[in-house]
């Protein structure tokens, strides 16, 4: 490996890798060069620190493994059922989801297909779908490439899979 | 509707003055015109990055931003810390051609992942016709496996796998 690649890498992880457990990352980054696997407490944990840090929830914590808790309240968060949002009363599709009704001819024909979100530090991207004119619309209803007035199956289908449309 | 294409000069002067259709980012087939085998979209990624260096150079974009290129992986059903087949890599595509973006600095937003695995790889492994030689002190390319804490109305059991090569200038 060759050293400039190594200071590049290092510098990368250590100062900009956020990991589950904080104050980790210059031991996590020194371990990823060193060929290992750094593996943050699971989703017993995002679960801890969800609770930690908001209230009202916590009535649930007995009942529910924790990161079925942390997706319930991530989707009240981003205004599940809320049907100005998104479809009324229906649970957001993941991209995959989507995807495979591309792939079956599921979904109307200027749907070119439906790509994945990305959180890596310095790569953010939500997931999206990208239409036969090069447009392509986030989940939140912001458009990731170009603009266009939707067709009414286009709006139908994103509506189905509980997506939002754009204002 | 017709396919909206672009070339890296298109999108670059685009973006710079504020009015690209792409935004920030373009896939790979778009610049290519036509949907092409993952293999092409690999060895074309190369010659486009280097285009898009050389040109975000020449206008002072990369001052402000850095310059990646995505390669979206398959899935895994685990925290997958094996190095992907170099050699053979277009095989583990996604169905999501090779990404150009260009990334703000500073870039960094705080991130929180379930489990996080990263680690670097030599760009000779990757740039085997060593194109973008001229730039290598200012490249680095890392593979990443990762489950997403926070990933919106995705399925929480996959974990997300990338390549990227990142430019930035000195």
């Amino acid at each position: 490996m060759e050293g400039h690649h190594n200071y590049f890498a290092y510098d990368y992880l250590v100062h900009n890798c956020n990991v589950a457990a904080s104050g980790t990352a210059s031991a996590f980054a020194t371990s990823a060069l060193g060929l290992s696997a750094f593996t943050p407490p699971g989703a017993l944990a995002a679960g801890a620190v969800f609770l930690g840090s908001s209230v009202g929830y916590e009535y649930i914590a007995n009942s529910y493994p924790a990161q079925a808790i942390y997706n319930w309240a991530f989707n009240k968060s981003q205004g599940e059922g809320d049907s100005a949002a998104s479809g009324e009363g229906v649970n957001p599709k993941s991209s995959n989801q989507m995807q495979k009704e591309v792939e079956r001819g599921q979904a109307p024909k200027t749907i070119e297909r439906v790509d994945k979100g990305v959180d890596r530090p310095g790569l953010t991207e939500k997931p999206h779908i990208h239409l036969d004119d090069g447009s392509a619309i986030n989940n939140d209803g912001t458009w990731k490439h170009g603009g266009r007035a939707l067709t009414e199956a286009e709006k139908q289908w994103i509506l189905k899979s509980g997506w939002k449309l754009p204002q | 509707m017709n396919k909206k294409e672009t070339t890296v000069t298109e999108w670059v002067m685009a973006f710079r003055k504020g009015t690209s259709f792409w935004k920030n980012s373009v896939h790979i087939d778009e610049f290519l015109g036509k949907k092409g085998q993952s293999e092409v979209y690999f060895h074309k990624s190369f010659p486009l990055l280097l285009e898009v260096i050389d040109r975000s150079n020449e206008v002072g974009l990369t001052q402000e931003y850095n310059l990646c290129l995505s390669f979206y992986l398959k899935d895994s059903v685990s925290l997958d810390v094996s190095m992907p087949c170099i050699p053979d890599l277009w095989n583990d595509f996604s169905h999501t051609p090779p990404e150009l973006s260009l990334i703000e600095k500073p870039v960094r937003e705080e991130r929180e992942t379930v489990e996080c695995y990263e680690n670097p790889i030599s760009l000779s492994q990757l740039d085997r016709n060593n194109i973008l030689g001229s730039h290598k002190e200012s490249i680095a390319a890392y593979y990443s496996c990762w489950r997403s804490k926070d990933e919106e109305n995705e399925d929480a059991s996959e974990y997300q796998r990338i390549i990227v090569i990142e430019y930035r200038s000195k």
